[in-house]
C-alpha cells in the first residue's frame, strides 16, 4: 500500500511540474483485471484503478504518456475527455420511413 | 370542409432503454449486458433495441473500457453473466 501511494504522489508531482490543476483523485478500488496483462517483464494479475480529473494544456498529454509509460508500477495508461454534462433531449425513437429512404436521396 | 390539424391520435414516440440514462465506460455491468457471452462480440442494433445516438455512445463506451483494462475483450465477465437478458436474442 505504500508503494500505491508513492506512485500517485509521482505522477500528482510530474503533472504539477508540467503545469496541470488536478482537481480530483478517485480511486475505484482494487480488482482483479479482466485479462491478464504482461507489462516491464512481468505479469500482473491485479491492480489498483485510480481516476484522475484534471485541467491542462493538451501538449502535456504526448509527454505524460511517455513519462508514465516508463514507470513500471504503471501498468495501462490512458487519458479521457472529462465528460461534460450532456444535453437532455434524447427524443424517442421515430418511426424510419424505409420507402422515402430507399427511393428518396441519391 | 376539413380542418388541418396535427394527428390527434398519435402516440408519444416511443423511448429506448437507454433513454434517461447516462451511459459511462465504467460501470462495467451496464457495458457487459450488450456484449454476446460466449464470444464478447457487441450486439447490432437489430438485438439491442436502442436509438441511434445511445447504440453509438455504447459502442464507444465498450470499446474505451476494453482498451483501458475495465471490461474483458473476448468474453463477458463471469461476474455479470446471470444477469437480466436486455437483448432480443435466444441462445
Amino acid at each position: 500500500k505504500p508503494e500505491t501511494a508513492a506512485v500517485l504522489k509521482r505522477t500528482v508531482e510530474a503533472l504539477m511540474e508540467r503545469g496541470a490543476v488536478v482537481r480530483k483523485l478517485e480511486n475505484l478500488g482494487e480488482r482483479a483485471l479482466p485479462f491478464k496483462i504482461s507489462k516491464h517483464s512481468e505479469r500482473h494479475r491485479r491492480g489498483w484503478y485510480f481516476l484522475i480529473d484534471l485541467e491542462a494544456p493538451p501538449s502535456i498529454v504526448s509527454v505524460m504518456m511517455e513519462h508514465l509509460g516508463r514507470d513500471i508500477d504503471v501498468i495501462r495508461r490512458g487519458f479521457v475527455k472529462h465528460p461534460l454534462a450532456k444535453p437532455e433531449e434524447c427524443p424517442g425513437m421515430t418511426p424510419v420511413d424505409y420507402e422515402e429512404k430507399l427511393t428518396g436521396k441519391k | 370542409q376539413p380542418i388541418k390539424m396535427e394527428n390527434p391520435y398519435k402516440e408519444p414516440p416511443k423511448r429506448c432503454i437507454l433513454c434517461e440514462i447516462n451511459v459511462d465506460y465504467k460501470n462495467v455491468q451496464l457495458l457487459s449486458q450488450f456484449v454476446s457471452p460466449y464470444t464478447g462480440c457487441i450486439y447490432g442494433r437489430h438485438i439491442t433495441g436502442l436509438c441511434s445516438k445511445k447504440q453509438r455512445e455504447v459502442t464507444k463506451a465498450i470499446k474505451r473500457a476494453q482498451v483501458l483494462g475495465f471490461m474483458p475483450v473476448v468474453l463477458k465477465n463471469p461476474q455479470f453473466l446471470t444477469d437480466p437478458k436486455i437483448c432480443n436474442i435466444k441462445y
